[in-house]
C-alpha cells in the first residue's frame, strides 16, 4: 500500500485507526489499521461499498460514534492547525466542541433529516456562527445570508427564514453546505452528500463544492460509493474494503491504473457508455400498449366542494416493444414509478387504457376493470427495496412459490417445488438456501429472490422499479447481467425504471424519458444517448458522473466517447 | 435442571449458522427470550404456579370446601414442618399434633335465669373473644409424620366430560398428607377450611377466568381492529368512534352495573363466573383493537403486501398468509402482558363483593376475606393468598416484559 508521506505539513493525520463494535454476536471490526493523511486544501475521496467502514471513520474524526464503538488504544487521529497538534481522540467537553463544527464540519447524506424540522434554517446557522465565532446575532445573520448567496441559493434573505421542508432537495443540501462553511472549517467531511439527489442536482452540487474549495481553501474528506463522482472531485483516493484501506494514491493513478484486485473489480463493475448496441432493423411488435394514460391523485386540503388533484402521469401513450428491455428514466417526481405500477394495476388509472397483446389479449383502464389473476400470470414486478418487499416471516421457498399457489398454477406440492427449484437455479439462488428466511440474505441475494418470485409463473412482462438502486456497484453489475441473460433466455420484456442513466445505457434497448408526468422523448438507446432531441434529455445525460479524466468544464463526455 | 442452567446462559452451546438462517419467527423469539435472565426465572415461577393451580387437587392435602373442613381445628395457626427438635432428628419431615382446647363456656348460668348479668359476666371473662378462640395447644410429643402419595378425598384429575365427551379421570392420591388427622401448612379459616388448599384451587379459578376474558377480548379486538385496519375509510371511522366511546366510560362503574345485573339473574356460581369473564373481556377490547388497527394500517402498506397482491393473492390469502403472521407474536405478547390486569379486574370485582363470593375459591374472594379486621388481628396467616397473588402478577409482568423485548425478531434487522 502506498501511504502518503506523513509529516506535520498534513492537516489531518489518522494513524493505525482500529474500531470494533460490540454486538450480540461479539466484536465486529469496522475499521482495521487505517492510515490516512489529508493535506490542507486537498480533496481526499474515500471509496468503498456499504459496510466498508467509510462513515465510521468520518464519524470518529468528529467523535460522533455510537456508544458501542470501541477505538483501539494504538489509534491516533491528529489535526494540525496553527503550528499546533490536536489529539482528537483525547478531546473532551469545550475543546471537543470547538473542533466539531469549528475546525472540522460535516455534511450528511440526508439534508432533510440533518436540520431540526421545527427551527428556521437561518436560526440554526446563526446559532452555529454565534457559538463558534462569537459574533452577535445581527452580524451572524449577515454572514449567514452572504453564505447563502455564495452557495447559490436564490432569494437568500427569504430562504434564510424558511423551514427545511419548504426547500427542495438541492436547496436543502446547499443550505447544509452553507451551514458547514459558516465557521470557516479547515476540513469539511462530506458523507455521501449527493447520493440522495437527482443526477442533475448532483452535478450542480459537485460543481459548487469544487468552487467553494477554491474560495475557502479548505480540505475535504469526500465519502462516496460512486466512483464517477470521485473522479470528478477528488485529488487523492483511498479505497476501503471491510475496514481496511486496500489502495491509496492520486485519483488518476487509482482510478485508471488500479493496482489492487478489489479496486479493479469496482471499476470493471461500472457501467460504461461506449458500447451502445445498434437498434434492430425493424421494431418488434408491441407487447403492451398504453393509450392516453393519466393518473391523478386527490390532494388533501382541497376546497370544500372541489377536490384538487395532483397529476402524476399526464396523458402518456406508449408502445412497449416485445422482447426488449425498455428503460424509463426521469428525475424524482416525474411519474415513472406511477406509470410502471399502473401497468400492473397497482396505481389507480384516471383516464386511458393499458392493453396487453398476449395470446389472449386483454386490456384495462379507467372504464374497464382489471382481472387481477389474468394480469398476474402475464406481468410481474421487481421492487426497489429488497428488504421491505419480501415477507420476513416466510421461507424463501414459500416466497418464490407465492404466485404459483395464489394463482393455483400447479397441481401438487412436488410440482411447485420443482418449479421453484428451477427458477432458483436460473437466478443463481442455491437450492439449499430455499429453506432459509430472508433475514439470512444480503441485499443482492434478496433482489435475486425478488426476481425469482417475479419469474416463477413465467410472465411475459416484468416491471423492475429501481431494482438496482439500493445495491452496491459490484452487486448491481451482477443483477444487471442476470436481467440481460433472462431477457435472452426467456424472451421476456422488461420495463426498467431508473434514475441512473448510466445503468440504463448499459442495459436497455429502448429508452423513454419522462418529465413532470409527461413523456418527453423516446427512442433506441443509441439515439437517445448519442443524439438526444430534447434539451431536457441532453441535460440529464450531461449530468451523469462518468469515470473520466478531468476535462475542461463544459464539454460533454459523450461527444468524446462517440467520436 | 440442566435445561434451566442452559437457559440461564451458563452452558449455552454455539449454534450453527445454518440453524440461525433457517430459524422461523418463534425460534428467534425463543432464542432472544432465553437471553433475558429475569424473564426466564419469572417464566419458571409462572409455570410452577400454573401447574400448582391446574393440578391443585393433587398438590393440596385437604379438600378446600366445607366437606373437607376440619371441625376440630377452626381458626387454626399454620402447622410448622420440621426435621428435628429436642426429641431428635428424623429424615421424614414431621409436624406436631395441634389441638384446640375444649371451649369451657359455661352456658348453664345463662339458662339458669342469670339473665343479662350472667351474659355480662361471660363476656367479661374473655371466653367469647376472638383471640381466645384462636388459642391452640401443641402436643410436642405427638409427632405427625408427613406421608407422600397418600390416599385422601377423591377428585377428578382431568375432567373433559362436556359436550358429549366423557373423559373424567378420577384419583384419590394427594402429594402429601399425614397419617392421622389433617395437615394445615398455612392454617385454617373460621370454618376450618385449609388456607393452603384453598389458595391452590383459587389460582386456577382466577387464571381460567382471565383466559376466558382474554379470549373474548381477543376476538372482539381482532374483529374490530382487523376490519377497521384492513378496510379503512368510513368503516374505520365508524368503528373507531364506537371504540372511543367504549374507552371513555370508566371501568369500575360499568363492572358494578354489570355485577348488579348479574345479581338479579338466577345464576349458579359457575355461570356467574363465566358471565364475569365475558363482561371483563368484552369491555376491554378497545385498547388492543385500536393498536391492532394501527398495526394493520402500517403493515398493509408494506411492499411485501403489495407484492402478494400483484402475485394474484386474493384478500383472504393476503390477510391469512401475510398480515396475520405479522402480528401473532404481537398478540401473544399483548395477551400475556394483559393477564395481570384481567386478574386484577376479577379480584377487584370480587374484592368489592360483586364478583364471585364465598364459598367459591378465587384469589379475589380470598383477598376480600383478608380485609376483615378479625383476620388482620388474629389470623395473619390468611394473608398467604395475597403473597401468592403478588407472585403470580409479578411473574406475569416479568414474562410479558421479556417477551415484548424478544417479540419481533425482525424489527431491528429491517432497518
Amino acid at each position: 500500500m502506498t501511504t502518503l508521506s506523513s509529516n506535520t505539513s498534513s492537516l489531518l493525520n489518522i494513524h493505525d485507526l482500529s474500531i470494533d463494535f460490540r454486538t450480540d454476536e461479539g466484536l465486529v471490526r469496522a475499521v482495521d489499521h487505517l492510515d490516512l493523511n489529508i493535506h490542507p486544501g486537498e480533496v481526499m475521496g474515500l471509496v468503498g461499498e456499504s459496510g466498508s467502514g467509510k462513515s465510521v471513520t468520518a464519524k470518529t474524526i468528529m467523535r460522533l460514534n455510537p456508544g458501542n464503538a470501541m477505538i483501539d488504544r494504538a489509534s491516533r487521529i491528529q489535526l494540525h492547525h496553527d503550528q499546533k497538534s490536536i489529539d482528537v481522540l483525547s478531546l473532551r467537553g469545550q475543546q471537543l466542541r470547538m473542533v466539531r463544527g469549528g475546525l472540522v464540519s460535516m455534511i450528511f447524506q440526508e439534508p432533510m433529516a440533518s436540520f431540526a424540522p421545527a427551527m428556521r434554517i437561518g436560526d440554526q446557522i446563526v446559532e452555529t456562527i454565534q457559538i463558534h465565532l462569537g459574533h452577535d446575532r445581527e452580524k451572524a445573520r449577515r454572514i449567514g445570508i452572504e453564505l447563502f448567496e455564495r452557495v447559490g441559493i436564490p432569494f437568500p434573505e427569504q430562504r434564510f427564514d424558511q423551514y427545511v421542508f419548504e426547500l427542495s432537495g438541492g436547496m436543502r443540501q446547499r443550505a447544509m453546505i452553507a451551514m458547514a462553511l459558516a465557521t470557516q472549517p479547515r476540513l469539511l467531511i462530506a458523507d455521501e452528500p449527493t447520493t440522495a439527489l437527482d443526477v442533475t442536482i448532483q452535478a450542480q452540487v459537485l460543481d459548487l463544492m469544487l468552487e467553494l474549495r477554491e474560495q475557502f481553501g479548505m480540505a475535504m474528506l469526500f465519502i462516496t460509493h460512486d466512483l464517477g463522482v470521485i473522479s470528478k472531485i477528488a485529488d487523492n483516493v483511498t479505497v476501503m474494503k471491510r475496514g481496511e484501506a486496500v489502495e491509496a494514491g492520486p485519483a488518476e493513478q487509482v482510478l485508471f491504473h488500479p493496482q489492487h484486485a478489489y479496486t479493479q473489480r469496482l471499476i470493471d463493475a461500472l457501467p460504461e457508455l461506449d458500447e451502445l448496441p445498434e437498434p434492430p432493423a425493424e421494431r418488434p411488435e408491441p407487447l403492451v400498449s398504453i393509450q392516453n394514460l393519466s393518473i391523478r391523485y386527490p390532494l388533501a386540503g382541497g376546497g370544500m366542494n372541489r377536490t384538487e388533484f395532483f397529476t402524476a402521469v399526464d396523458s402518456v401513450s406508449l408502445d412497449l416493444p416485445r422482447g426488449q428491455i425498455i428503460g424509463l428514466v426521469g428525475e424524482s417526481g416525474s411519474g415513472k414509478t406511477s406509470l410502471g405500477k399502473a401497468l400492473l394495476g397497482a396505481s389507480p388509472i384516471s383516464t386511458g387504457e393499458v392493453s396487453y397483446h398476449t395470446e389472449q389479449p386483454f386490456c384495462f383502464g379507467s372504464n374497464k376493470t382489471l382481472k387481477r389473476k389474468q394480469l398476474a400470470k402475464v406481468a410481474q414486478l421487481v421492487f426497489q427495496d429488497p428488504y421491505g418487499s419480501l415477507n420476513p416471516r416466510m421461507t424463501v421457498r414459500d416466497i418464490i412459490a407465492e404466485p404459483l399457489e395464489a394463482l393455483k398454477m400447479t397441481r401438487s406440492r412436488e410440482e411447485t417445488d420443482q418449479r421453484v427449484i428451477e427458477v432458483a437455479k436460473r437466478c443463481h439462488i442455491e437450492v439449499s438456501h430455499l429453506r432459509r428466511f430472508p433475514h439470512a440474505f444480503s441485499g443482492g441475494q434478496r433482489q435475486r429472490i425478488s426476481i425469482a418470485r417475479a419469474l416463477v409463473c413465467t410472465p411475459q412482462f416484468v416491471v423492475a422499479d429501481e431494482a438496482v438502486a439500493a445495491l452496491d456497484v459490484s452487486i448491481q453489475a451482477e443483477i444487471l447481467t442476470l436481467l440481460k441473460r433472462l431477457k435472452q433466455e426467456l424472451g421476456i420484456t422488461i420495463l426498467f425504471i431508473s434514475h441512473d442513466l448510466s445503468v440504463v445505457a448499459n442495459l436497455c434497448d429502448h429508452v423513454c424519458v419522462m418529465k413532470q408526468g409527461r413523456l418527453v422523448e423516446q427512442g433506441s438507446v443509441r439515439q437517445i444517448f448519442l443524439n438526444p432531441h430534447q434539451a431536457y434529455t441532453r441535460k440529464l445525460i450531461k449530468a451523469i458522473p462518468l469515470l473520466k479524466k478531468r476535462e475542461p468544464v463544459g464539454e460533454s463526455p459523450l461527444t468524446l466517447k462517440a467520436s | 435442571m440442566t435445561s434451566l442452567i442452559a437457559r440461564l446462559g451458563f452452558g449455552q452451546k454455539e449454534k450453527s449458522e445454518e440453524s440461525y438462517y433457517t430459524a422461523g419467527q418463534f425460534a428467534l423469539i425463543r432464542a432472544r427470550f432465553a437471553r433475558k435472565t429475569s424473564g426466564v426465572i419469572a417464566a419458571w415461577v409462572l409455570f410452577s404456579l400454573v401447574m400448582l393451580g391446574l393440578f391443585a387437587p393433587f398438590f393440596s392435602p385437604v379438600e378446600p370446601s366445607v366437606r373437607g373442613a376440619d371441625p376440630d381445628y377452626r381458626r387454626g395457626a399454620p402447622q410448622v414442618v420440621k426435621f428435628w427438635d429436642e426429641n431428635g432428628f428424623s429424615w421424614r419431615p414431621f409436624t406436631y399434633t395441634y389441638a384446640k382446647p375444649e371451649t369451657k363456656i359455661d352456658l348453664s348460668a345463662l339458662g339458669g335465669g342469670g339473665g343479662l348479668a350472667a351474659l355480662d359476666a361471660l363476656t367479661a371473662s374473655g371466653a367469647l373473644n376472638a383471640s381466645q378462640q384462636n388459642k391452640y395447644e401443641i402436643h410436642r410429643d405427638q409427632r405427625r409424620y408427613l406421608q407422600f402419595f397418600v390416599r385422601g378425598a377423591e377428585y377428578s384429575l382431568i375432567d373433559l366430560s362436556f359436550g358429549g365427551l366423557d373423559l373424567d379421570i378420577r384419583w384419590d392420591r394427594h402429594l402429601f398428607g399425614v397419617e392421622s388427622g389433617q395437615i394445615h401448612l398455612m392454617g385454617t379459616d373460621e370454618d376450618g377450611k385449609d388456607i393452603f388448599s384453598r389458595t391452590l384451587h383459587a389460582i386456577w379459578v382466577t387464571i381460567s377466568i382471565a383466559i376466558v376474558a382474554l379470549v373474548v377480548k381477543l376476538f372482539a379486538s381482532l374483529l374490530v381492529g382487523g376490519v377497521s385496519g384492513y378496510f379503512g375509510g368510513k368503516v374505520d371511522a365508524v368503528l373507531m368512534s364506537i371504540t372511543e366511546a367504549v374507552r371513555v366510560i370508566p371501568q369500575i362503574p360499568i363492572y358494578l352495573a354489570c355485577a348488579v345485573m348479574l345479581a338479579e339473574l338466577e345464576l349458579t356460581p359457575t355461570e356467574r363466573y363465566f358471565a364475569i369473564a365475558v363482561v371483563i373481556g368484552a369491555l376491554d377490547f378497545a385498547a388492543l383493537g385500536r393498536r391492532l388497527r394501527t398495526h394493520i394500517l402500517t403493515e398493509r402498506n408494506q411492499d411485501y403486501v403489495l407484492a402478494a397482491k400483484l402475485c394474484g393473492s386474493n384478500t383472504w390469502r393476503v390477510i391469512w398468509r401475510h398480515l396475520v403472521p405479522s402480528f401473532t407474536s404481537y398478540i401473544i405478547v399483548d395477551t400475556l402482558i394483559n393477564f395481570p390486569y384481567v386478574i386484577l379486574a376479577e379480584t377487584s370485582l370480587s374484592f368489592l363483593g360483586l364478583g364471585l363470593t364465598e364459598p367459591v375459591n378465587s384469589l379475589g374472594v380470598l383477598l376480600q376475606k383478608a380485609q376483615d379486621p378479625d383476620i388482620q388481628q388474629n389470623m395473619v396467616w390468611q394473608y398467604f393468598p395475597v403473597l401468592v397473588f403478588v407472585a403470580l402478577i409479578m411473574a406475569f409482568v416479568f414474562v410479558g416484559d421479556a417477551l415484548r423485548d424478544a417479540a419481533d425478531p425482525y424489527s431491528e434487522r429491517n432497518k
